[in-house]
């Protein structure tokens, strides 16, 4: 079994530099790497009409996306996809599935923050559990009244997420750091911004943690 | 050389993977004294990039001793202040570049350091 998030790393790879790329990185937004596909010969492939990836986001019906993908990719699929659930939805569309019923965009933002930079993924994730200490520590901070301490870390944060696109958790900081450079002091606002970035991570799953 | 200076570990790390393989001979301190020491040590350091908000002495320490100790060289800063703010800063500090966070390594910070490196 391959995990469908390693398959679509190959494919993001593959298509660096061309115009499917946007396209891809789209869809995968909405992917999660618990899907899994199996084997399938290049002979299976053959027969497969493939549609435009943008297909996938389009057929998006009762909380199952149905992947599709250009006419570039079967090379890199051979051995990684079959073609035995296409029987669901006809012969016309790439058999990749996925089923989203209890999948909150929420739940995914992990996900899509690591697709928007592949190269980071890694890196992304432990920069994820630092700012889940550092959340302790701007708590420690608002607890004492240590304004400065706050405003420094909150402004790190603000760069920190920036850097690494991941965007929910940058707009609040963005606002966050604005408000603590246009006081002087902790107010009950700055308990707002912290209450708004807890939240956002408590969307995110346990896996990631 | 160049020089990287931030005191934030996962921002020099992605630095540091974007800029692999850029052909750019380039280094990283995580303070403000160990960049003093690296600058000392290696005489051919050409530029500093340097975050200004770090634990201890900051860069703005950093930029005025570079200016008055060695100041052939060059002085970037990269910083998540607004487009305004680093405006002026960059008169100010008379810096050679400005950067706002985020940035992008690829298509901001290395195209920068190849347009310094040629001014030479």
């Amino acid at each position: 079994m391959f995990s469908i998030h390693q398959l679509l790393l190959d494919l993001n790879e593959y298509f660096q530099g061309i115009a499917d790329q946007k396209k891809l990185r789209y869809v995968t937004q909405y992917l999660t790497p618990e899907v899994n596909i199996v084997r399938a010969s290049e002979s299976d492939l053959k027969p497969i009409l493939i549609r435009r990836i943008h297909q996938a986001f389009e057929e998006s019906i009762n909380g199952t996306v149905q992947v599709t993908v250009t006419y570039v990719a079967p090379n890199l699929l051979v051995n990684i996809i079959n073609t035995e659930s296409n029987t669901t939805y006809g012969d016309t569309l790439f058999p990749l599935e996925y089923h989203a019923e209890d999948q909150l965009l929420e739940q995914d933002m992990v996900r899509k923050w690591q697709m928007r930079d592949i190269e980071m993924s890694d890196l992304l994730l432990l920069v994820l559990k630092s700012i889940l200490e550092r959340i302790n520590a701007m708590e420690a901070a608002y607890d004492t009244g240590d304004y400065d301490t706050l405003k420094l870390m909150v402004h790190s944060a603000k760069g920190l997420t920036g850097s690494y696109q991941m965007t929910e958790l940058y707009e609040v900081f963005i606002d966050f750091d604005a408000h603590m450079k246009s006081v002087t002091f902790i107010d009950d606002v700055t308990a707002d911004y912290m209450e708004q970035i807890k939240t956002i991570l408590s969307l995110i799953p346990e896996r990631y943690l | 050389m160049i020089l990287i200076v931030d005191d934030e570990i996962f921002a020099l790390d992605l630095v540091v993977r974007k800029l692999t393989g850029s052909g750019l001979d380039f280094a990283t301190c995580s303070s403000v004294p160990e960049a003093r020491a690296f600058i000392e040590s290696h005489p051919d350091t050409r530029i500093v990039v340097t975050d200004l908000h770090m634990i201890g002495e900051n860069g703005y320490d950093l930029l005025r001793w570079l200016k008055v100790i060695y100041p052939r060289i060059k002085r970037v800063v990269v910083s998540a202040h607004t487009h305004e703010d680093m405006s002026l800063m960059k008169t100010e500090l008379e810096l050679d570049g400005v950067l706002k966070k985020p940035i992008d390594v690829k298509s901001e910070l290395i195209p920068l350091l190849i347009e310094l490196l040629k001014e030479e």
